[in-house]
């Protein structure tokens, strides 16, 4: 599993750990759903991810310390970077 | 036992005219010994990246016009030069010379800024070039260099140091393994039809992941981004692909790869950068190693190449200017010089967890897939006997103002201006009581240098007017003020709202 792959499986198992708080339940299925069809995308497998993968990673260890509304946006709001880049042409250059 | 090569080096804090970057770098020229290198009438090559169109952080020209000037104060001719790049990214913007020469002119190089001709090294398609023999490559056994560049007496290596997806480092031995190699030549080294390492022979296909037409609008794109018209959509949107003609232009992968039609291809990756510093040797044969010298300006040290339409944020802060006989050598310099760098906050280095000094920066700052090195280039460039890594860094002096006072009028201000001055008097002697200007004798100057904004309101003071395209006029703080005669615009102001609140 390349570097980006791993950290954005570390950043689910956070946000799936978000289950047991009912009030972000259903985000965090949501979350999780969407990063679910990124996950083995180019993006991912290459380098080009490896910055979104990492702030979304930090971000949900954010989260898991403090669940509150603004840590749960941002980890929407990077989610939705991912699904805008991870299929942009010339992502990954040569 | 040799003496380790020597790189010159000077770092990029600059305090006065001799130690602008600028004249650092023809410092260091100096420094090396390229000046000793170069004869009356020699032509010479000064090779340059001009940026693909929408980047920002290649070399600026006024770099390769001071090596331009000081190679014809040598007596030199000097002519700058790229060379046409591969078909990829599908709207590569110097693909032909036709696309070199003008994205070059957008980007600032022409003759009339360089003070020497740019043109394009490898000719109008890419195919004038000189085929030549390495038999010490690692992988690569022949390379083909751009004609102008092989034709050349004598050859400047002026690279814009930085980060690269492909080669993970963009140095002076990439400026020579793909940058003096003929659009040909870069088939060569980018492993075109190689049987293991090509992108044809290597590459995990996919093509149960194209979507079909009606769901990917794009899908036309996939048939038009291949010079060689390799892919096909079938009526029942199967994509075929005629992968053992594959040239590795390079051209498709920005479609295929997002989505994940192609997988990523490390072996092609690791096997361009052997490539890369084999191809540079060839370089150094065709010219000759007593005449070729190499000048990398480590600013602006952006995680991808000046080959990509748009430039990041540098991973760290400008390194300084570098000068060596040695490719190798100079390289590795650069490489240790942004190791021990800190990464540029909110960079890209910050991101990938790379910003602490002693931090590699390239093998994920600038490589584009998992797995690359800042070092394979370099090392195959030891393997193959071009160059070494170990070298010697030598601080170079500055020069001194004088070698670089305005060169075409260095007269001192007052023999330069006290005549034309008599004849055209800029200063209007004449106007308010000798002073020339109208302006007030005194105001609060610290009333305007708070951090938290000014502490006088704006416009306090009556001859103030704002002449321009904004809200305010003259009249508008005061309605008794009737310009030429006019009534006033009636607007309640700031100052009429206060007098009425009063």
């Amino acid at each position: 599993m390349g570097r980006a792959q791993d950290l954005l499986a570390k950043a689910m198992t956070n946000i799936e750990s978000l289950s047991g708080n009912s009030d972000y339940n259903d985000k965090a299925s949501s979350v999780i759903e969407k990063l679910n069809a990124q996950k083995d995308k180019f993006f991912f497998q290459s380098l080009a991810g490896l910055p979104l993968a990492n702030l979304l990673f930090k971000a949900s260890e954010k989260m898991i310390s403090d669940q509150n509304d603004p840590n749960m946006d941002e980890i929407e709001k990077i989610v939705q970077q991912i699904e805008d880049k991870a299929d942009a042409p010339g992502t990954v250059l040569t | 036992m040799m003496d380790k090569p020597k790189v010159y080096f000077m770092d990029a804090r600059s305090e006065s005219p001799d130690t602008s970057l600028i004249n650092k770098t023809v410092t260091v020229f100096e420094a090396a010994g390229f000046d000793k290198m170069i004869n009356k009438g020699d032509v010479v090559a000064i090779k340059i990246h001009c940026g693909e169109l929408g980047s920002s952080a290649y070399i600026r020209p006024a770099y390769v016009r001071a090596i331009a000037d000081k190679i014809k104060e040598l007596g030199g001719r000097p002519f700058a030069c790229d060379t046409t790049t591969q078909t990829y990214g599908t709207w590569g913007s110097r693909a032909m010379e036709l696309d070199l020469i003008e994205t070059a002119e957008k980007n600032g190089f022409s003759s009339a800024t360089l003070g020497c001709p740019f043109i394009s090294a490898d000719g109008y398609v890419g195919t004038s070039d000189y085929r030549i023999d390495i038999p010490e490559g690692y992988l690569l056994k022949e390379a083909y260099v751009a004609q102008a560049i092989a034709a050349a007496d004598k050859v400047i290596v002026l690279t814009h140091f930085k980060g690269h997806g492909m080669g993970v480092i963009g140095g002076a031995l990439k400026n020579m393994g793909i940058g003096c190699q003929s659009k040909r030549g870069k088939f060569n080294v980018h492993m075109g039809r190689h049987p293991s390492y090509g992108i044809g022979d290597s590459t995990v296909f996919h093509p149960e992941n194209f979507k079909g037409k009606e769901a990917d609008p794009d899908w036309e794109l996939l048939e038009n981004c291949c010079p060689l018209g390799l892919f096909k959509v079938t009526e029942k949107d199967e994509l075929l692909w005629e992968r053992e003609k594959c040239i590795n232009c390079l051209g498709c992968g920005s479609w295929m790869n997002p989505r994940g039609i192609f997988e990523p291809n490390l072996a092609n990756f690791d096997a361009t950068d052997i490539a890369i510093g084999d191809a540079a040797l060839g370089v150094v044969k065709a010219v000759g190693r007593e005449n070729i010298g190499f000048i990398n300006v480590a600013v602006d040290v952006s995680p991808k190449c000046d080959c990509a339409g748009f430039s990041d944020l540098p991973l760290t802060p400008h390194l300084g200017v570098f000068a060596s006989k040695d490719p190798v050598a100079i390289d590795q310099a650069c490489v240790d010089a942004a190791k021990h760098a800190p990464g540029m906050p909110g960079s890209l280095a910050e991101e990938m967890g790379i910003d602490a000094p002693g931090e590699r920066k390239f093998d994920l700052g600038g490589g584009a897939i998992e797995g690359l090195s800042e070092q394979t280039t370099i090392n195959t460039a030891v393997v193959n006997g071009l160059g070494s890594r170990d070298h010697e860094l030598v601080h170079a002096q500055p020069l001194g103002r004088e070698r670089f006072l305005f060169p075409p009028d260095p007269r001192p201000t007052k023999i330069r201006f006290e005549k034309m001055f008599e004849k055209f008097q800029p200063f209007p002697f004449d106007k308010h009581n000798g002073r020339g200007y109208n302006r007030l004798e005194k105001v609060d100057i610290e009333a305007v240098k708070g951090h938290d904004g000014p502490t006088v309101d704006p416009h306090s003071h009556q001859d103030a007017a704002y002449h321009g395209d904004g809200g305010w006029h003259p009249g508008d703080d005061d309605p008794s003020y009737h310009p030429n005669g006019s009534t006033h615009n009636g607007k309640a102001t700031k100052k009429d709202k206060k007098a009425k609140k009063d």
